[in-house]
């Protein structure tokens, strides 16, 4: 231990750099790590933590929100099946508002305030009445507060915000919910002459007896020209999240073997540099356990490090985030990253170890490596 | 500089070690940079090939090509517009569509065939004419929904198949496989697919526009501007980033590449200080026998050059392979003069780590040969 240290004290310029190297290297991995789930919630937050069980969409509609479009008389059938306790219509209207003078784009939900699919929690504010929403408070840095008026363009339809709900953004634009009935109200007004309202989804509880995604397969089967869903499974099947988290999975876990092996590559060369001392000190009675451990000591020390200067990078990150795309240093997540790092880094530096255990102390006699 | 190669011959393991943790980072630059390119090619394909200048919307379309509404009968108008060569028109809509196999995802771009706006690229059969019918060109990435020339789509809750005549490459739409139709036949489909439009009457979402040689064409959308009132007139490169995360996908992969670039940098640094510090008494004993301080550097220069150029191969080689495997949701594009930017960016990189140790280099002083401290 007390090696370990005096080392890294004495050759403090190549540990600063390669603890740089991989301060760098977990600042991508917690950078990228938030980046993905904050795009993701922010894509089909309204879908995953939505407060209905299951989603039922019209089956040709490949798992799409915006091309699914169902008749209004099968929220009727979807109650009747077993295991659903509630159905309720759900519709949604990407849309172009003006806020505080400002266009923007909204993602309109109308939903039975009582029913599955309800926005529920509201987390500041109540639930909303007639001309009233509540938005997801993602949106408070596009003008959507409580209090303010969105209207709605070209209808000049006016809807007053009296309260937030959290995680239930969608499509990565600003969200507000309103009573159904109101939505098709709007709905109407947006398409002058429509022959009917469709729903873009049936909001389902299950009785709590019952597995979501039994419900689910069981609506599937019983009601034609659908197809059921539990929450997680209409998030993931989203089109759009399969790419999305495909793409960010490769490049974290190609970020990830980069971290392993640089530290991994470098604590060689650093043995290998060091094999005269290290032959040396196990001639004078050091065993192999003593240099594995200061040398486990080194690498926990600079991932440690690494760590510490990655926190502050993604700290100092956050201060150019905004509320309409939150990054946040989440402790969690550090620890998580910082503990896989560190397992594995330590499992790259056996090939250090196996460097020391195989080198004789009789060497040290005649000077040989 | 025989002495710098000589080295890198001998100690081959010490050097693969460096080669082979650039190869893995330039192996993560390039696989980020084809994912941003390929992201950035499937979005706007549309749009970039069109061949326009600029493309009028609707204000309150928010240049959304799926929410600008803009009557078709104001088209002669705009065409009129001094400074505007031709105008043509755009409408999507956004559906699932099956042949006989699955079903898909698929944006119906209708437009006027002849005019600015249609696809550039046609790769195999013909372009519909003005007034045919239920016929279109498909984007060759639909040809992995099993689409060849001859076949017919049908759009969910359409009974109207669309014959597939000819194939354009470049042409996708936020990511989505495009069929480009006559304007006339998208107004019928989308018609059946969305009943609810039938009331906005004949709508287009933007018109695309080619300007005069010698026209501006910023003068030339503020004039069309000017002229209706109710258009907002972007550049097709305005056009194309305010698509949605088109703009922040790219400045999202380049920060990311960026600090990948600062991690090659340092690694070299790193790999060099230490190279460096094991062989201050050689350094010492070249510097005693007459080496000069700019041949040594050359020396080391030439080997962090070599390092990463084989890192470089290393990656290039590696990226490709995996390029092979990779699942078809990740939409990765490699492009022959990215490769060439990163390639130069990282022998920059490369240079400016090796550059690090010759501040060291320098301040070794040669008497330290006869026995002192290097």
């Amino acid at each position: 231990m007390f090696i370990a240290l005096r080392d890294i004290w004495r050759s403090r310029l190549r540990f600063g750099l390669l603890g740089g190297a991989v301060g760098l290297l977990i600042f991508l991995l917690l950078f990228l790590n938030t980046l993905s789930s904050t795009l993701l919630g922010f894509f089909v937050g309204a879908i995953e933590n939505n407060s209905a069980d299951v989603l039922v969409y019209e089956d040709t509609a490949r798992r799409n929100l915006q091309a699914s479009r169902l008749d209004p008389t099968l929220v009727a059938k979807v109650a009747e099946v077993p295991g659903v306790a509630a159905a309720a219509p759900i519709g949604e209207l990407t849309l172009t508002a003006d806020i505080g003078g400002n266009l923007t784009d909204l993602s309109l939900w109308g939903v039975d305030l009582n029913g599955p699919g309800r926005p529920q929690p509201v987390v500041k504010g109540r639930l909303p009445g007639p001309g009233e929403v509540v938005v997801d408070e993602s949106g408070v840095a596009e003008g959507f507060k409580i209090g303010e008026t969105i209207a709605l363009v070209p209808s000049g339809t006016e809807l007053e915000i009296v309260g937030y709900v959290r995680d239930r953004r969608y499509a990565v634009v600003a969200t507000a919910y309103l009573d159904f009935d109101h939505w098709v109200a709007v709905f109407k007004t947006e398409f002058p002459g429509t022959p009917f309202v469709p729903l873009s989804l049936i909001g389902v509880q299950a009785t709590p007896a019952d597995d979501a995604a039994a419900v689910a397969d069981r609506i599937t089967a019983a009601v034609d020209g659908v197809e059921g869903l539990d929450r997680k499974t209409a998030a993931s099947g989203t089109p759009g999240v399969d790419s999305i988290s495909q793409s960010f999975t490769l490049i974290i876990g190609i970020t990830f073997g980069i971290v392993v092996l640089v530290v991994g590559f470098f604590f060689l060369i650093l043995t290998v540099q060091k094999l005269r001392s290290f032959v040396a000190l196990r001639a004078i009675g050091a065993s192999t356990g003593y240099l594995a451990r200061s040398l486990i000591v080194q690498v926990v020390l600079l991932v440690l490090l690494g760590s510490l200067l990655a926190s502050a990078l993604l700290w100092v990150a956050t201060l150019g985030a905004t509320p309409a795309f939150p990054l946040s240093v989440d402790g969690g997540l550090v620890l998580t990253v910082t503990a896989a790092v560190l397992a594995f880094s330590v499992l790259a530096g056996m090939l250090s170890i196996r460097r020391i255990a195989r080198a004789d102390p009789a060497e040290a006699a005649h000077g040989g490596n | 500089m025989r002495i710098a190669l000589a080295e890198m011959r001998r100690r081959q393991g010490r050097w693969a070690t460096i080669v082979g943790a650039v190869s893995f980072i330039v192996f993560l630059v390039l696989v980020l940079a084809a994912l941003a390119d390929g992201l950035f090619i499937g979005s706007t394909g549309a749009l970039r090939t069109g061949g326009s200048d600029a493309l009028v919307y609707s204000i309150d379309g928010r240049r959304s090509l799926v929410r600008s509404e803009l009557p078709i009968s104001q088209l002669s108008a705009v065409a009129a517009v001094d400074g505007i060569a031709d105008a043509g028109a755009l409408g999507v809509l956004l559906a699932t569509a099956a042949t006989a196999g699955d079903s898909f995802d698929i944006a119906v771009i209708g437009h006027l065939p002849g005019h600015v706006g249609e696809p550039g690229r046609l790769v195999a059969g013909r372009r519909p004419g003005p007034d045919e019918r239920l016929v279109g060109m498909a984007d060759v990435s639909l040809k992995t929904e099993g689409i060849d020339i001859g076949d017919s789509v049908t759009l969910t809750g359409s009974s109207q198949p669309v014959e597939v005549i000819g194939f354009v490459e470049d042409s996708q739409f936020l990511l989505a496989d495009t069929l480009w139709v006559p304007l006339t036949t998208w107004e019928r489909l989308r018609f059946e697919v969305r009943p609810e439009t039938v009331g906005l009457g004949s709508v287009v979402q933007a018109y695309p526009i080619l300007v005069d040689d010698r026209a501006d064409v910023a003068e030339v959308a503020s004039a069309v501007d000017a002229a209706f009132g109710t258009t907002e007139t972007v550049t097709t490169d305005e056009a194309i980033l305010s698509l949605p995360g088109v703009e922040q996908q790219a400045s999202t992969f380049t920060a990311i590449i960026g600090v990948s670039f600062l991690v090659v940098g340092v690694v070299i640094a790193l790999f060099f200080a230490l190279i460096t510090l094991e062989k201050r008494g050689q350094f010492a004993i070249l510097k005693a026998i007459g080496s000069s301080n700019p041949l040594l550097l050359t020396g080391v220069l030439v080997q962090a050059l070599i390092a990463t150029v084989a890192g470089y191969l290393g990656g290039f080689v590696l990226s490709r392979l995996v390029a092979l495997v990779l699942p078809a949701a990740v939409p990765v594009e490699f492009l022959p003069s990215t490769a060439r930017s990163l390639f130069l960016a990282t022998i920059g990189m490369g240079a400016a780590g090796a550059a690090f140790s010759f501040r060291r280099i320098i301040r070794i002083d040669p008497a330290s040969a006869l026995g002192g401290e290097a």
